[in-house]
């Protein structure tokens, strides 16, 4: 457990907050300006995307709100928490106790089935195995794939490997998902059948999730959109009523 | 994390890489085989060595020569240094060259006067007869009873009973003796300290000292062997006799001197197939090292997304090198059977035969001996080479940043 105290406060409303958010990449003599003063705020149990074309920075930002990268200029708080100030040890401590990841190659150890994909955030956290077991089985059987615990990710479609990451995810009972083009290697139908799975499990757990996509129709499904390009933000919809 | 998570996730990885792992683990195991059959070998060895140094040699024993032609020895000495030592037993033995004539037969032979019950007593293993019977003390004081060595013997084709005639010179004088040839040595091929036992005609001291010195020099004897009770008082005793009696006038050799010479050899022997053991392990290291380097290039996205979902570099290290740890437990496992297996084979085949050639020729015929000692400590150096070696390859992994090894193709 990290010495700094990195427990959400309760009474947050807010929980992302990027102010003046600045990453700029070194690529050999040329510096790329990936984000150029990006604000954003995210409230609590929002459903949101962010939209915009390839290279506009969207990954990158999702990468600061995760805690995997740190902005070169600016501010990124998850609740009260200023994740761009903290150590390395501290970021993963978020990243494992707050925020569950969704990527678009699913990114399931190919040695583990299922069930022992989704238990990896529990392990990383020293739950028990058969807590950790119990636990990932329900999460399983929320995602739809209860019967399909047992299989390793080469002997799962596509959409079902997707939703083994939900799972994932939310194994640690995080307060953020951040899923990042999480439709991209799907066909339109299980991909639709991605984004309903998400809205029901912020519907019914109150769990922010912030999109990220390319696609209009996915992002479309959500309650609100940031458009970004070249690095800042252009449009916010704000939250649909 | 758990510690027996990490072996967990390691070991679910293993499996699916079965067959890399397999070698892996075989050249580990080969590496330990190599370090548990080899202390065998040579523990065998230096057992074998040490025994055949007691037995032949016998370390506890030290000759005293005058160390300068005009210093002479004689039976004072005997008593000067038996009140300072007091040591297990010592005797005057006098050396001289003499010819020795059977049936009109001469041949070059040595000329030895000693006690020989008390030589018998100090190198038990070269008074053993081939023919006759070694002479008791009574018989030994019959002032024409004469032990013959086995070359001597051959070369005059002496058996016992039969009448020798021995020549020396005394003070320029030559001297004639008659002796009955009571017994023929068996072949010892030792000569140490001047005394050429297969070449030798053995009589008692005190005829020798009549035969060989001048009537004012009776007491004369030519040198001095001593048996201490240890190889240590031998060579504390040596030092003693040559620096604080005689005050550097005679050197006192301790046989321990040829007992270090070949514990010399043996310490070498030792070393290089300690070195060899060490290059087996080395291999086996780099093996290790090589298949986690592997494992970890091959597992870049999986290492960016476990630390994606919340692991530290510390679990990273840590899940990797119990990988290694892993692979040298089962290596070390295997290495220790196929170890007993090989000592076991070679302990069969009486494969361990050498002969040593240090004035006499020791013959040795060792049995590989494996000690709890060395099979823990073979294992102990089999599991941490693995574990060194997959140090780095975890080192590695730890420190790959999230994001690079998310976006790794």
């Amino acid at each position: 457990m990290p010495k700094v105290k990195l427990e959400i406060g309760k009474d947050v409303e807010v929980m992302v907050r990027c102010v003046d958010v600045h990453k700029d990449y070194i690529m050999g003599k040329v510096i790329v300006h990936a984000l150029r003063g990006v604000n954003l705020e995210v409230r609590k149990g929002e459903f949101m995307s962010i939209l915009g074309p390839s290279g506009s920075g969207k990954s990158t930002l999702l990468n600061m709100i995760g805690a995997l990268d740190r902005p070169t200029k600016g501010e990124v708080w998850i609740g009260d928490i200023k994740v761009s100030d903290l150590d390395d040890h501290s970021r993963a401590y978020i990243r494992r106790k707050l925020i569950g990841f969704i990527f678009q190659a699913y990114y399931l150890v190919p040695h583990l089935t299922a069930l022992q994909n989704v238990e990896i955030p529990m392990m990383l956290d020293g739950v028990s195995p058969s807590e950790r077991r119990k636990k990932a089985e329900e999460l399983l059987k929320l995602v739809g794939l209860g019967h399909r615990v047992h299989h390793r990710p080469n002997e799962l479609s596509g959409g079902e490997q997707q939703r083994v990451a939900i799972a994932r995810a939310l194994a640690n009972n995080p307060v953020i998902v951040l899923a990042d083009e999480p439709t991209g290697n799907l066909d339109t139908k299980t991909g639709a059948m991605i984004a309903e799975l998400m809205k029901k499990i912020n519907r019914e757990r109150g769990v922010t999730f912030i999109i990220v996509t390319h696609d209009i129709e996915l992002a479309e499904r959500t309650d609100r959109i940031v458009r970004l390009r070249d690095g800042v933000v252009v449009e916010d919809t704000g939250v649909k009523l | 994390m758990r510690t027996r998570d990490y072996f967990w996730y390691s070991f679910t990885h293993l499996k699916r890489t079965k067959g890399r792992s397999s070698l892996t683990v075989l050249g580990v195991a080969l590496g330990v085989m190599a370090l548990i059959s080899i202390a065998a070998i040579s523990t065998g060895f230096s057992a074998a060595i040490r025994h055949a140094m007691e037995t032949e040699f016998n370390v506890k024993t030290i000759a005293v020569v005058p160390l300068f032609s005009n210093y002479t020895l004689t039976t004072d000495d005997v008593e000067r240094i038996r009140r300072s030592i007091s040591p297990q037993i010592i005797t005057p033995v006098i050396i001289s060259p003499a010819t020795v004539i059977k049936g009109g037969v001469m041949e070059s032979a040595l000329l030895m006067g000693a006690n020989i019950s008390q030589v018998k007593y100090i190198w038990p293993e070269f008074y053993v007869a081939e023919l006759g019977t070694l002479p008791r003390d009574e018989e030994w004081n019959n002032n024409d009873t004469a032990i013959v060595g086995h070359k001597l013997a051959e070369k005059l084709g002496l058996k016992n009973g039969d009448i020798i005639q021995v020549l020396c010179t005394s003070s320029g004088r030559p001297v004639v003796k008659n002796f009955t040839v009571v017994a023929v040595l068996k072949y010892t091929g030792m000569n140490l300290v001047g005394i050429d036992v297969d070449n030798g005609v053995l009589i008692n001291v005190k005829y020798a000292k009549v035969m060989v010195n001048a009537p004012s020099k009776r007491d004369q004897i030519s040198l001095i062997l001593i048996l201490t009770d240890s190889m240590k008082s031998a060579q504390y005793a040596a030092t003693f006799i040559e620096n604080d009696i005689y005050q550097g006038q005679v050197r006192a050799i301790a046989f321990a001197a040829y007992a270090r010479a070949i514990e010399n050899i043996d310490m070498l022997f030792r070393a290089m197939l300690q070195a060899f053991s060490i290059i087996a392990l080395l291999i086996a290291g780099m093996g290790v090292m090589n298949t986690m380097f592997t494992s970890v290039r091959e597992r870049i996205k999986e290492i960016g997304t476990i630390r994606a979902v919340g692991a530290t570099r510390g679990n990273i290290l840590l899940t990797f090198l119990a990988e290694s740890i892993l692979i040298g437990i089962f290596g070390t496992i295997a290495g220790v059977f196929l170890g007993l297996g090989v000592v076991y084979a070679i302990d069969k085949s009486n494969l361990l035969q050498a002969a040593i050639q240090l004035g006499g020729a020791i013959y040795i015929e060792a049995h590989p001996i494996l000690t709890l000692k060395d099979l823990i400590i073979s294992a102990i150096v089999g599991l941490t080479t693995a574990a060194i070696f997959g140090y780095w390859p975890a080192r590695a992994a730890s420190r790959l940043e999230p994001v690079v090894a998310l976006r790794y193709e």
